[in-house]
């Protein structure tokens, strides 16, 4: 993944529970960087090292850090570092799910190293669609989850996000039912 | 390959490249893309340069072919009206007129997408403009990251500068600092070569060269330099290379020079990160502190052989409490007082295996001594090897340095256990003494020879009542009373002085004034070392005096008393032989003193009879029981006594009889009353027999007679009779009754005088009762015309338990009396409850009526027996007089209260409470609730014993009335003859007869002839214990004369067997299922099958019923309410004696009318319906009258 990835994850502890907690999630974790450079890939390793080790100090299930994190990634990262191109994404919550699946694929170009996930949306309706998310990483729904709820929030409409269907339990690929 | 040439709608084309514009040849817009709408200021039909320019590649003119000249190069547009926007894109000649540019907008930021409102959708999706900025927006944060980084970094190389910097400076500081270190230092490599020597090193071992011309030279050459200045030059090199070799670190090791100087030598091998770095031999010239050590250690030792030869426990501690010096005395063992040094008693006692709590206690007191900074002693208690108890006087003296900080403490011990032994001897030999004085129930006191108290014990303060404080130091003089004084002095301190003791009885004064009587025994104590003193012993013997002169008192007082008493006393001997006399005995004996002394007393007094029971008690005290008794005896001067005697034995301490004491009361003049109170009992007992013997007797001689004129009379009533006889038969009749009430009313109240009523206990109904009374005196009120209405509370208990005759014979007196005293208006009754329990109901009975009233002052005395309010009342109204009195008692024996209001021409309210206890329906008596049918009584074989012939023919008539076969017989024996021949279905037993009487009779037939037929006794005696006596023995029943015809009758069906129907009281509930118009058995049964009877009574019907019926017609149309409420009161009774009972609540209401509301239209509707049916009846009633054939109608009937 790329470094933009784990400063985010640096510095959503580092905002939420200080530098202190960011050297002991660091220390935990193994991870000898002091500094991530956000267009530099890492290997993924060092994420899923980050967020198991941030699980544990905090004393959090990982699934409520990636559950955050997302979150997190679309009300900080995505919002300050890329707001207008969130923005251009769309004029609403609809029209950027309706973008979602063209707008990773042109990420993918402008990070040429970036393995990106795949989405797709169907049954587009008034009140929800279906997100379909295609990754070759896997225990990331919680994360995926988290990045809904925020663009719930980025538009500041209520979401409620439904995970209809697990890689987990033998498919090739999750969904989840966006309902506002 | 087929050539493809391409056609696009405008919506197509929009699609592949929303930002175009469509050019004419005058460069007018034809039309342009939509997103290039979004941005551009022009519109179609706009020239293309009002806003636009065009930026690159320059053009020299603004016209079709210029720009036609622009295509195949890269185009940039600018806006004349939008600064920052460009256009990126290319121009090509269309259709050869037109102009288009295809391409997109140029943006430097991703922001000013926002800015000109467009989204990701506004652009095709080939366009990578979109991805071009996020890929500038990427780099941006990139290099923003980068410059942090590098931010970072610089930041971190100044710092390592800065830290590279102190370090370099800090070595400086520290080569300096080692170089001026003035003791001899010595550093080597790991590879011992020379990296340091400092000049006190070189000068200390004399070595020539300046120190830097050492530096790399081998360290081993170094020491084989050096070595010959020390004493030992082989075992100090030795000791150089094992030091080396072993590479650990060694201090204060001591080597000495041959010039006499003495250095400490400490060697540190430098290791870093666990590598060998190299040595530093540090060595410290000690020759000087070497020197004065020694000087130090010789005085020390010195003291120390003082203090050690001190017969004392010594110590010094330091400021922490820890043992700098001990000496033998305190620890012998040289051992343990060297292991001591440096420890504390803490450590001391663990070593020793001792409590800490001394350690504790020393620690404290070390603490106090300090905090105080002075000196203190105290006494310690220590437990010895062979466990006995060491007891040591300890001292600490604190020493204070010149900033007044602790330097040393020392302690200082002597072993006082012997002296402790001692002292501890004394004290308990004391403490014995003490102890003995201080318990002493004797008084004990010491002084002075001129009589000062020197010391007092316990037993003398509590006796005095001083404190000890006030009795030390004060004369014993002035406790003593002034008359004694003189004695004390003169008598008392003279003894002690001359014969060195006194005793005797001194009176002292106690602190509440009380004289305190004390039995003495004083010594002379002579003493070499101090003054001689005195010691006195006392027993306080107060009491004893005090009791002595008690007794004195008492004997003097009780000899007194027992001369002086009224009664007699006597003390007798065992042999019944007089040893005392008091005065009263003498005088009411008639013998002196000296007579009585010494002779026998049951000779003296007692004979005849008397000595009996004078023997007989005498006997019963010499066993030892107390006794009293009435006896008779006769004095000196022949007057006949009654004594009452109490006689009470005198024992010995054995129990043996010794005599005895006896007191004697002259009672004569109460015996005497008591005899003629007797007689005068028996007299008055024979005088009420006599009198309730003659009323019974009154009684059945009247109510015999009287039950045949009343019964002849009612007989003689039912016959046919001239006007002038039913007159004069009324007469006979009112004359009667009024005469048997006045029976009654001597006889109940002669029975409540002599207390003997009775009082039932049987369940009964206040409504029925009420009831029945109004319906026995309702005939009294229509014939004066008073309307007479009764309540009764639903909340009255349907059964209470209580006694219904008397409250029956209550109400008819009151209601009667109302009756009686009322010419016009109304009597009302109304029974409600006043307290109401589960077990209990308190009703109030109340007779109100308009009559004349009474006076205020005739009211006081209404209950009065024989009261009436004045002649002209008796002679107008008659009566007794005697009835307000019985009601009165009889409410009074059943618990209950009776009050009377009354004003004079207004009325009188009369109300009774009684509280009965509440019943259940079984408690009721059967024949209460029903009544036989008479019928059986038809041919039924009655034997009718009486021996007055009217009231036989009186009981026969009636009997026959009603089909029975009567047999009579005149006394009890000729109905035993006749019981004997033939069989009967119920005997009438009279009880008072000649020959044999009823009782005899009945007992005979019970035991002798008949068990099983019911007889029933008719007497006139009407006192219940008759009626008892005639159950007892075996009778059925019991009627009283005169009866009542109906009662008489039921009675004697009842025994007869009869089926019971409800008949007491009106039923109407049953009756409104007959829908009959009218009923006439009622009237049938009264004639006794009189059909002229029946004629008339029809006739009069129609004969007078029409009249009635105008009346109501007539009042009901001058809405006259209450002339309708008087015709209905007036025709009702007459109108039910017909049996037209559908109309009885009709009548009712209207009746009612004066004093109730009723609605016009509903009386109307009333008068109308009882109109209707009386006409009905009166049709009827002619039709019987015409067809004449009545005897249907009795058929009918029976």
């Amino acid at each position: 993944m790329y470094g933009i990835v784990n400063k985010a994850i640096q510095d959503m502890i580092t905002s939420g529970f200080g530098a202190e907690t960011w050297d002991a999630v660091k220390k935990s974790s193994g991870v000898d960087e002091d500094f991530f450079i956000s267009n530099e890939p890492y290997d993924d390793v060092v994420t899923y090292k980050l967020a198991g080790a941030a699980s544990e100090v905090l004393d959090m299930p990982v699934g409520i850090v990636l559950n955050s994190f997302g979150r997190y990634w679309i009300m900080k990262t995505g919002k300050e570092k890329y707001g207008s191109l969130m923005e251009a994404g769309g004029s609403n919550l609809k029209e950027f799910l309706v973008n979602l699946p063209s707008f990773h694929n042109r990420i993918m170009l402008a990070f040429p190293n970036l393995n990106p996930p795949e989405f797709k949306v169907s049954e587009i309706e008034n009140n929800g669609i279906r997100v379909h998310y295609f990754s070759h990483r896997n225990g990331l729904q919680e994360f995926v989850k988290g990045l809904l709820l925020g663009l719930g929030e980025l538009y500041n409409v209520p979401v409620e996000v439904v995970h209809t269907q697990s890689k987990e339990a033998g498919y090739d690929h999750d969904i989840f039912k966006v309902i506002w | 390959m087929q050539e493809k040439s391409f056609s696009f709608s405008e919506e197509r084309f929009n699609r592949l490249f929303p930002f175009y514009f469509l050019l004419d040849k005058n460069l007018t817009v034809i039309s342009l893309g939509k997103s290039m709408s979004k941005i551009s200021a022009l519109s179609a039909g706009d020239f293309f340069f009002s806003n636009n320019y065009i930026k690159r590649p320059v053009v020299d003119c603004e016209t079709y072919d210029a720009l036609c000249a622009l295509s195949g190069q890269l185009v940039i547009i600018g806006s004349k009206k939008q600064p920052n926007l460009l256009l990126r894109g290319q121009l090509d000649q269309f259709d050869g007129d037109c102009l288009l540019f295809v391409g997109t907008p140029w943006f430097a930021k991703v922001a000013q997408l926002k800015e000109h409102d467009l989204t990701i959708n506004d652009f095709s999706i080939h366009d990578s403009i979109v991805d071009l900025l996020n890929l500038v927006q990427t780099q941006e944060i990139t290099n923003g990251e980068m410059r942090e980084l590098i931010q970072k970094i610089n930041q971190q190389a100044t710092k390592l500068r800065l830290r590279e910097d102190e370090l370099q400076a800090t070595t400086n500081r520290l080569s300096l600092l080692i170089a001026n270190i003035r003791d001899p230092l010595l550093m080597e490599d790991e590879n011992q070569k020379i990296v340091f020597m400092n000049d006190a090193f070189r000068k200390a071992f004399g070595l020539d060269e300046q120190t830097d011309k050492y530096f790399g030279e081998s360290g081993t050459e170094i020491t084989k330099m050096i070595r010959g200045a020390f004493e030992d030059s082989d075992q100090y090199y030795k000791s150089v290379e094992r030091l080396t070799e072993s590479n650990e670190a060694t201090y204060n090791e001591v080597v000495k020079l041959k010039d006499g100087r003495v250095f400490t030598r400490d060697f540190n091998p430098v290791t870093i990160n666990g590598k060998s770095k190299g040595y530093v031999w540090k060595y410290v010239d000690i020759t000087d502190s070497k020197l004065q050590e020694s000087q130090l250690s010789a005085q020390k030792q010195f003291y120390e052989q003082i203090l050690n030869r001190i017969p004392a426990d010594i110590v010094v501690f330091d400021s922490k409490h820890r043992y700098l010096f001990l000496n033998p005395v305190a620890i012998k063992n040289p051992e343990l007082r060297k292991w001591m040094i440096g420890k504390d008693d803490e450590e001391y006692c663990r070593y020793r295996n001792r409590d800490q709590s001394i350690a504790k206690e020393r620690r404290r007191i070390f603490n106090n001594v300090v905090a105080s900074k002075e000196q203190l002693e105290w006494e310690e208690q220590l437990l010895d090897p062979d466990g006995n108890f060491q007891y040591h006087l300890r001292k600490m003296f604190p020493v204070f340095d010149e900033n007044g900080e602790l330097e040393i403490m020392i302690g200082y011990g002597v072993n006082m256990t012997e002296r402790r032994k001692i002292e501890e001897q004394v004290r308990k030999s004391e403490e014995r003494y003490r102890s003995i004085f201080d318990n002493s129930q004797a008084l004990i006191c010491t002084h002075s020879l001129d009589g000062k108290i020197i010391e007092v014990n316990k037993a003398a303060v509590k006796t005095l009542g001083f404190t000890t404080d006030e009795l030390i130091g004060s004369a014993i003089h002035s406790l003593l009373p002034e008359s004694r004084r003189a004695e004390f002095d003169d008598y008392y301190l003279e003894s002690i002085r001359k014969q060195g003791k006194a005793e005797g009885i001194m009176v002292a004064i106690d602190r509440n004034g009380h004289d305190v009587y004390l039995l003495y025994q004083n010594f002379l104590v002579p003493s070499n070392s101090e003054e001689p003193y005195v010691i006195g012993f006392a027993q306080d013997i107060t009491a004893r005096i005090n009791a002595e002169v008690a007794l004195k008192k008492s004997e003097e007082k009780y000899r007194g008393i027992i001369e002086n008493m009224h009664l007699g006393m006597v003390e007798i001997s065992a042999d019944n032989t007089v040893l005392y006399a008091n005065n009263s005995f003498i005088a009411t004996s008639g013998y002196s003193s000296d007579e009585l002394t010494g002779r026998k007393i049951n000779e003296l007094f007692f004979a005849n009879e008397s000595i009996d029971v004078a023997n007989g008690a005498i006997e019963r005290i010499t066993k030892g029981k107390s006794d009293a008794y009435e006896i008779q005896v006769q004095n000196k001067q022949g007057e006949m006594k009654w004594w009452l005697v109490s006689g009470a034995p005198k024992m010995d301490m054995e129990g043996n009889y010794m005599g005895s004491l006896g007191i004697y009361l002259d009672i004569t003049p109460q015996k005497k009353m008591e005899i003629e109170l007797r007689k005068a009992k028996t007299d008055a007992e024979l005088s009420a027999y006599s009198k309730e013997m003659f009323l019974a007797n009154m009684s059945h001689e009247i109510r015999t007679p009287m039950n045949a004129i009343i019964g002849i009379g009612r007989l003689l009533g039912k016959t046919e009779l001239a006007a002038q006889q039913k007159y004069y038969l009324d007469i006979i009749e009112n004359a009667s009754g009024n005469l048997l009430v006045i029976i009654n009313d001597l006889l109940d109240f002669s029975k409540i005088e002599a207390g003997k009523v009775t009082l039932e206990h049987i369940g009964f109904s206040i409504g029925k009762i009420t009831e029945n009374v109004v319906h026995i005196l309702k005939h009294k009120c229509e014939e004066k015309n008073l309307i007479i209405k009764y309540q009764c509370s639903d909340e009255i208990e349907p059964v209470l338990i209580g006694d219904p005759y008397r409250i029956n014979q209550i109400l008819i007196n009151l209601i009667g009396n109302s009756i009686k005293f009322t010419d016009r208006g109304e009597i009302k009754i109304r029974c409600s409850v006043e307290n109401d329990s589960d077990e209990q109901q308190s009703v109030l009975f109340e007779v109100e009526d308009t009559g004349i009233g009474m006076s205020e002052e005739f009211l006081s005395h209404i209950f009065d027996k024989f009261t009436q309010e004045d002649e002209g009342i008796t002679r107008k109204f008659g009566g007794t007089g005697l009835g307000m009195s019985i009601s009165k008692q009889l409410i009074e024996l059943m618990g209950g209260t009776i009050e009377i209001r009354s004003l004079k021409n207004i009325g009188t309210h009369i109300s009774f409470r009684i509280t009965f206890p509440v019943g259940r329906k079984d408690d009721l008596p059967s024949a209460w609730n029903q009544k036989p049918d008479t019928v059986i009584l038809h041919g039924k074989q009655i034997l009718l014993v009486e021996d007055n012939y009217m009231n036989r023919v009186l009981a026969s008539t009636i009997l026959t009335q009603y089909g029975a076969n009567i047999t009579e017989a005149e006394d009890g024996a000729k109905a035993i003859e006749k019981l004997r021949s033939r069989k009967f279905d119920l005997i009438l037993m009279d009880i008072q007869m000649p020959i044999k009487d009823g009782i005899e009779a009945t007992k005979y037939i019970r035991e002798n002839l008949d068990k099983t037929t019911p007889i029933i006794a008719m007497t006139a005696n009407a006192y219940k214990r008759e009626e008892e006596r005639c159950l007892a023995i075996g009778m059925n029943d019991f009627i009283s004369k005169p009866f009542e015809e109906d009662k008489f009758i039921y009675q004697i069906a009842q025994w007869l067997g009869a089926a019971t129907t409800n008949t007491v009281f009106p039923q109407h509930e049953n009756e409104v299922d007959s829908p009959e118009l009218f009923d006439l058995s009622k009237l049938i049964s009264t004639s006794r099958g009189d059909e002229q009877f029946i004629t008339m009574m029809l006739q009069m019907y129609v004969q007078e019923i029409p009249k009635a019926v105008e009346e109501l017609e007539n009042a009901a149309e001058l809405k006259d309410f209450i002339a309708l409420g008087s015709i209905a009161h007036r025709i009702r009774p007459s109108v039910l004696s017909y049996g037209i009972i559908t109309l009885e609540k009709s009548l009712e209401k209207l009746e009612r009318l004066n004093e109730e509301f009723l609605d016009e239209e509903e009386s109307m509707e009333i008068t109308r319906n009882i109109c209707s049916t009386l006409n009905s009846v009166v049709a009827s009633f002619r039709l019987i009258l015409e067809g004449k054939n009545l005897s249907d109608l009795f058929s009918s009937v029976k």
